[in-house]
């Protein structure tokens, strides 16, 4: 072996050794980002699944408190929130190990993929809590549920529910079960049932009523209007620093409905985002985004962006810096902005006291719409096939959906974090206009905030609109992002189409067909609808563009959806 | 050794001098285990894996027991809409990085040779060398507020300079891969060229002296002493790097990606993050035939190169 070779090899494992080294430092940092199971007797139990126990010697009557006789320890897997100071301490555990008498143990996992993590758990057959505590999808609960993963709970519900059967009775909900019901007819999860106006309504534009006053220009009532406000939002200084430096309209990417076309379509063809820009007429399930009217409205948000009336960051920024240009330090620099909340914002922000809301805007064509979001009961809390005693833990679900547990599980400690409106407070409710009596009065406000008193509402719950956000008293800040998101709401109530397909569940067979060409679908739709509005794509392109939704595989697409639509209506 | 040598002798003795020979030196061979072990159980068992490529994975059949399918995931992938579309950006933004960012680090390690000045020699190979420990999201953060043509330092630059404001970068299809490459370039520079400047080291100071006392000008020294000692080095560099051609950064581009810039910035490591992981059903047999493919390329790739450096001289791989 020549030396010069030598030489060569020792310099090439060198940089081997040196991408090796990287490579551990990244992989050590992951694994210890992620829970790992500490629980030892649940590994145990995991040997004989679907064993009956004999859940009498434990649990006590139903209703009476606590639940178990002796003591007995129960893992639940959460999303570990980094707001929450300490799972164990914490005053939500605290209030169900105290009714409950069970000792709650935390599996803890990753808050952003939880769910990835839980499939990694399922196909690596790791052991899994006796409970998984997150958000899934109808077609991941279907699958994990028929193949045996999550039990199916419909005889506890039957059998061994009481707080939850006492809820549904005193806020009548009586098609809760339906809802949560999978394809195959099984219910396979405890809901979380947190309905809010704000969040059902949540397309949300806000313009500088300020800068209109400063202009005297009425509110913008249709297409044209807004397209003349802008306009004279950059032609006539209205911030009065005698510099061009207003941004008529500006959104940013990744956030909470905060770009042009979730709002401003909606004046032309109804924007369906809650289900794939789907259109019904008489069960009859189209597209709208193959649409003349679709195209009408991206060639009215092109005239805008081609005038400079909407920022050209809207498509590229995210929220930080969009957030540098709403607080701007020397002067308002913007005009309009579409979000789903002003909390934005910082919280006493005087850039946000020159913000209101803008109703939805009427179209050339008369069209008016808003769009709907579905807030049914969505899936929450499962018992896995690895539960020690699957009964003993629907009975710490079944907690959960009392009345106190829900609200607890969302504002905290009650009489410290929270205590129930008096007639002092007859009046002041948030959604006072929708018609819910003031019922809430939180003393300590830590939503977002670092707390140890909930889990970040990360399990099951049922707390109807009076429970909730909705039912929280007003402390007269006008500026209270909730309370400006509450006095938008009644503009936007009810001006969705007569038929809007909110959920429509597949089957894994029906997902397979379609799964890829929905991914591509959707990637190929946003990425276009940005590109039309930018002109990166001239609208002499259209039909190029309608043909490439075909190639997709679009009539694929809807004939599936026709199918599981037809299905789900006849239910 | 001499044992060894003598092919007459049994095997038995063979072994037992191969014995003696770890014996003698078990120091060194345990050194070796750690390495050894890490690649056996990082490397070689994971491969075990590869059969989800031909199997259509179900969790509750886990992966020895899920049912093969054959070819069929690949198929699936080479008839979807987008394989065109993440193939040739996966090429143009690794192919792009590989010819912009392969010599820069040979030419700034000969410059920074033949340097006198000790100290200042030193301080510049530590600035260089500082970018590569910025981990990526926050190069990337760093990267896009830089290019904000509203408050980012070359937005306002521009606005000074040219009275105009800056195009904005991130979300031209144009501009991405040209971000990427020289964004990377900045933070790898100095790291990448430790290998060279560490070979250059190692040339006999004899041979400068005597080139000089021969009259030999700077430069001509760079080019008749330096580079061919470290071009076996690049040789072998060259070879590693072609093996990586299909492997694009996958954080950096995805944190790069947006809605306007996705025609360029949609490569194979994303795409198979998004329809293996990130998508509602999780396709787990889909995104490993992708990514199988994609290291059946770069196995291909590393073959290539390294059989025509065996021929054209005499540094090979193997």
């Amino acid at each position: 072996m020549s030396k010069r070779r030598m030489a060569s090899l020792v310099s090439a494992l060198l940089a081997m050794f040196l991408v090796l080294s990287a490579c551990g430092t990244t992989d050590t940092s992951k694994t210890s980002g992620s829970g790992k199971p500490k629980n030892k007797n649940q590994t145990k139990e995991s040997a004989s699944p679907g064993k009956k126990s004999s859940s009498g010697d434990i649990l006590n009557e139903l209703g009476m408190e606590p639940i178990v006789k002796k003591p007995y320890t129960l893992t639940i897997g959460l999303p570990q929130d980094t707001n929450v100071e300490n799972y164990d301490t914490n005053h939500y555990t605290q209030l169900l190990e105290k009714k409950s008498g069970i000792d709650i143990k935390f599996e803890m996992l990753p808050a952003k993929d939880a769910g990835q993590k839980l499939a990694v758990m399922i196909s690596g057959s790791s052991a899994l809590p006796d409970i998984i505590s997150i958000g899934l999808s109808d077609l991941e609960v279907y699958s994990y549920g028929s193949q045996g993963n999550f039990i199916p709970l419909n005889d506890y519900y039957e059998n061994s529910s009481f707080y939850f059967k006492r809820a549904v009775q005193e806020h009548g909900l009586d098609t809760i079960l339906k809802d949560i019901t999978s394809a195959d007819g099984n219910i396979y999860t405890v809901p979380l049932y947190n309905p809010e106006y704000g969040n059902e309504w949540d397309h949300r534009a806000w313009i500088n009523k300020t800068w209109l006053k400063a202009l005297d220009l009425d509110m913008p009532k249709t297409t044209e209007d807004y397209y003349q406000v802008l306009k004279a939002f950059k032609e006539k200084d209205p911030n009065g620093n005698h510099k061009a430096d207003e941004i008529p309209y500006m959104g940013h990417i990744n956030g909470w409905n905060s770009q042009p076309q979730d709002f401003f379509m909606n004046a032309f063809v109804y924007y369906n985002t809650a289900y794939n820009y789907i259109l019904a007429d008489n069960g009859k399930i189209d597209i709208a985004a193959n649409k003349d009217e679709w195209k009408k409205g991206l060639q009215y948000l092109n005239k805008l962006y081609k005038e400079e009336l909407i920022s050209p960051l809207t498509f590229t920024q995210d929220k930080s810096q969009f957030q540098q240009a709403i607080e701007n330090p020397g002067a308002q620099i913007v005009g309009s902005i579409t979000t789903g909340s002003m909390s934005i914002y910082q919280t006493d922000s005087k850039r946000k006291e020159d913000m209101t809301f803008l109703p939805p805007l009427t179209g050339p064509n008369g069209v008016c719409w808003a769009t709907k979001r579905y807030q049914g009961p969505v899936n929450r809390s499962y018992i896995t096939k690895d539960a020690k005693d699957p009964e003993v833990a629907f009975r710490l679900l079944d907690l959960m959906c009392d009345t106190e547990s829900s609200i607890t599980s969302r504002f905290g400690e009650m009489d410290k974090d929270w205590k129930f409106a008096t007639d002092a407070d007859k009046g002041t409710g948030l959604y006072e206009n929708m018609g819910i009596p003031a019922t809430i009065k939180v003393i300590n406000n830590h939503w977002g905030q670092p707390q140890n008193s909930e889990w970040a509402d990360a399990q099951a719950a049922i707390r109807p609109y009076q429970y909730g956000i909705g039912g929280m008293t007003w402390d007269g800040n006008e500026y209270d992002s909730q309370y400006m998101t509450a006095q938008a709401v009644p503009s936007y109530i009810d001006k969705a189409p007569k038929e809007v397909v909110l959920k429509v569940p597949f089957t894994t067979d029906e997902n397979d067909r379609v799964s890829e060409i929905l991914s591509s679908l959707t990637t190929y739709i946003n990425e276009s609808t940005q590109r039309f509005i930018v002109g990166d794509m001239p609208f002499s392109e259209w039909d190029n563009y309608v043909g490439e939704l075909d190639n997709i595989g679009l009539e694929e697409y809807l004939k599936v959806v026709q199918k599981a639509y037809d299905r789900y209506r006849k239910k | 050794m001499s044992t060894v040598l003598r092919a007459s002798k049994p095997v038995r003795q063979k072994r037992s001098a191969w014995r003696k020979e770890v014996l003698s030196r078990w120091q060194l061979y345990l050194f070796l285990l750690l390495p050894l072990v890490y690649i056996i159980v990082f490397a070689y068992v994971p491969m075990a894996g590869i059969q989800l490529a031909f199997k259509k994975f179900s969790p509750r059949l886990g992966i020895w027991g899920s049912p093969w399918v054959g070819f069929d995931q690949f198929r699936k992938f080479f008839k979807s809409y987008m394989f065109g579309r993440v193939l040739k950006n996966t090429i143009r933004v690794s192919l792009y990085s590989l010819i912009a960012g392969f010599p820069l680090p040979i030419i700034f390690s000969l410059l920074l040779n033949s340097m006198r000045n000790y100290k200042f020699k030193r301080s510049i190979q530590m600035i260089t060398y500082i970018p590569h420990f910025i981990s990526t999201v926050v190069l990337v953060g760093m990267v896009l507020q830089m290019i904000n043509p509203r408050v980012g330092i070359f937005g306002i630059f521009y606005r000074t300079l040219a009275g105009l404001d800056l195009p904005n970068l991130i979300g031209m299809p144009k501009a991405f891969s040209h971000l990427y490459v020289w964004s990377g370039i900045w933070q790898g520079l100095g790291w990448g060229s430790i290998i060279y400047i560490s070979a250059l080291a190692s040339v006999d100071s004899e041979l400068h002296e005597a080139a000089e006392i021969d009259g030999a000008s700077r430069f001509q020294r760079v080019r008749f002493i330096d580079f061919p000692s470290i071009l076996p080095t690049a040789t072998i560099m060259l070879i590693l790097h072609s093996g990586q051609i299909m492997n694009v950064e996958f954080e950096k581009v995805f944190l790069m990606q947006n809605g306007l810039n996705q025609r360029a910035s949609e490569v194979i490591s994303t795409y198979v993050y998004k329809v293996g992981i990130a998508s509602s059903r999780q396709d787990f047999s889909y995104a490993t035939a992708i990514g199988l493919f994609n290291s059946v390329i770069n196995f291909a790739l590393i073959c290539l190169v390294n059989s025509f450096s065996k021929r054209v001289s005499d540094n090979r791989l193997w």
